[in-house]
């Protein structure tokens, strides 16, 4: 936790030649075309890998426009007509001329806003099967293999991504089926299981929706911060059965998380309030519980979730109120972060509005870990948990 | 030889007060030392106490209990002074229930007539003479949650164990259909 590197200066350096490349990439203004990196061969529209694309994507999807947004837009927009060409011919059957690219049939399922990443890939997973040429076991093995391999090789930063393949693979293929001589029909059960995990995936959902009901209260203020879709499914099923509810959401710099999440909340008649990102202690002896998603659960019980949620938790705990996380069981994950920094470093440039002069540093990491000690239960599709419940929840999943 | 001392309300759910002062009775007829003490005199005496061992009403799935009304101060005494916590409890007190479910908060209120005579309380009505509703409000709630990070030990009949485990002893006597009835 105390470690610095003493060669800060090395780090620096090493840095340098990418911020540089990076910077020229942004600074490409909105009207040129397409920016001559993105191509078909590099499906990830960023290909400085040190930016994550997942959270890219949830600006997108998520943020109000922004120049980046913008820039992105364009990129997708270019990247579109192809991508549906290929859903077309791979639905017209197998002998298609296009060899089957998961990346392809996962940028397809990725581009609905409202299916999280991981589902998107369980889907994609699940379609090779389904159009896989193998003839026995271990080749559609060693093919699905490959499918998550390349999935997650895609985006490295995102945890519930990778997490999801891992336990895809693993639902799928802990079956007796396996064992069938009739290599079709085993192919047809893995198929099976494979809907099957998309569908609870789907639906985790909705089942969080429900178990956590029964912890808001009439009257109470649920302090929320970055946008979960299934935090707000939470708060749409609440609002739905009429409980008399508010709801204050933080700003959620730099991706305006809160006021998507404000007007969402507006649309279901909920009373909400907006506060900057550091409001929130000021506003916390209003508040009753604090609410959030979460990108990854890591195996210690604690989360990883958008930057600002363990300020958030550890000024919660010291007012002694509730932490509750909503999480599928998908985002589940074999890590165990020692500090903020032992996570993999996922980037996302931070646009000041103000030219800022190039000495300055800008801390752009999008995510931090909040320690399971801050967090007082996790709504999951296995169940309302506590912390310490998270690690033999996990040996169950995967071993 | 241990030294016992026994506060004053400790009591069961269904009988009234002075169950400590049966209970302090019962423990000096087996022949130990014991010593009565008033609820308000904890703070007191905790810094000359070794280990606090009580029992609970139920065990909840976070591992915090609901105990007699007046145990969340024994537990936070006994914090402040790093006194150990120890909870007797059997399997059959476990629940499935979080706390903070409102179903579990809400807690059973007694009849007040254990703190305040009926006959003084009708002399505090005619203190308020114009409205109906009385100026005094007499509260006796029967219980207490007490938090699991308050808890050090809890005693089952199959073993010694911390409060995190306790899910675990509820999801092994539980089916996962019966939690939410």
């Amino acid at each position: 936790m105390w470690w610095r590197s003493p060669s800060f200066i090395l780090d620096n350096r090493q840095q340098q030649p990418n911020d540089t490349a990076r910077r020229d990439a942004l600074s490409i203004p909105l009207s040129s075309p397409l920016p001559p990196s993105t191509t078909m061969a590099d499906p990830n529209p960023n290909p400085n890998h040190k930016i994550s694309a997942y959270y890219q994507t949830r600006a997108a999807h998520h943020g109000v426009v922004s120049s980046d947004w913008l820039a992105q837009a364009q990129a997708a927009v270019g990247h579109l007509p192809e991508g549906d060409d290929d859903a077309s011919n791979n639905d017209q059957g197998a002998p298609s001329g296009k060899p089957f690219s998961v990346i392809d049939e996962f940028n397809n399922w990725r581009k609905q806003p409202d299916l999280a990443e991981a589902v998107a890939a369980i889907r994609a997973l699940a379609a090779v099967i389904r159009n896989s040429q193998a003839t026995t076991m271990m080749e559609l093995e060693i093919e699905l293999k490959k499918a998550s391999d390349s999935l997650k090789s895609w985006d490295t930063t995102s945890i519930s991504l990778t997490a999801g393949c891992d336990l895809f693979m693993r639902y799928v293929t802990r079956t007796s089926a396996l064992e069938y001589e009739d290599f079709n029909s085993a192919k047809t059960r893995l198929i099976e299981r494979a809907e099957k995990f998309g569908e609870i995936s789907y639906k985790a959902r909705k089942i969080i929706a429900m178990l956590s009901q029964d912890f808001i209260f009439d009257g109470c203020t649920i302090l929320v911060h970055g946008f979960s879709r299934v935090v707000l499914e939470v708060l749409k099923t609440a609002a739905q059965s009429k409980k008399l509810f508010r709801v204050f959401c933080t700003e959620g710099r730099p991706d305006r998380t809160g006021l998507r999440l404000s007007n969402e909340l507006a649309k279901l008649d909920v009373p909400v309030k907006l506060l900057i990102d550091s409001a929130v202690a000021y506003s916390m002896d209003e508040v009753d519980m604090v609410f959030v998603g979460a990108d990854g659960v890591v195996e210690s019980g604690g989360i990883i979730n958008m930057m600002g949620t363990y300020q958030i938790a550890l000024v919660a705990h010291s007012m002694n109120k509730p932490v509750y996380v909503a999480a599928e069981s998908y985002k589940f994950a074999r890590l165990y972060p020692l500090d903020q920094k032992d996570m993999g470093p996922a980037l996302r440039p931070i646009e000041f509005g103000v030219p800022i002069p190039s000495k300055v540093e800008v801390e752009t990491s999008a995510r931090d870990y909040t320690p399971p000690q801050y967090l007082t239960l996790l709504f999951t599709d296995l169940g309302v948990l506590t912390p310490s419940v998270v690690s033999d929840e996990l040996i169950q999943l995967y071993l | 030889m241990p030294f016992f001392i026994a506060t004053d309300s400790f009591n069961n759910l269904a009988v009234t007060r002075y169950q400590g002062h049966c209970f302090a009775k019962d423990l000096s007829a087996e022949g130990f030392r014991t010593t009565l003490i008033t609820d308000s005199a904890v703070f007191a005496m905790i810094s000359r106490v070794n280990m606090v061992v009580v029992g609970a009403h139920t065990v909840m799935a976070n591992g915090g209990i609901i105990g007699p009304v007046g145990l969340n101060m024994l537990a936070l005494a006994a914090k402040q002074h790093g006194v150990p916590f120890v909870v007797v409890a059997a399997t059959h007190k476990l629940c499935p229930l979080y706390p903070e479910n409102p179903v579990v908060r809400l807690n059973e209120l007694k009849s007040p007539s254990d703190l305040l005579q009926f006959g003084e309380f009708s002399e505090c009505m005619e203190l308020a003479p114009d409205s109906s509703a009385c100026v005094l409000n007499v509260v006796n709630p029967a219980f207490d949650y007490v938090p699991p990070q308050l808890i050090n030990l809890f005693i089952t009949d199959i073993g010694g164990h911390n409060p995190s485990f306790m899910y675990r002893l509820i999801a092994d006597y539980y089916s996962a259909d019966d939690f939410i009835l």
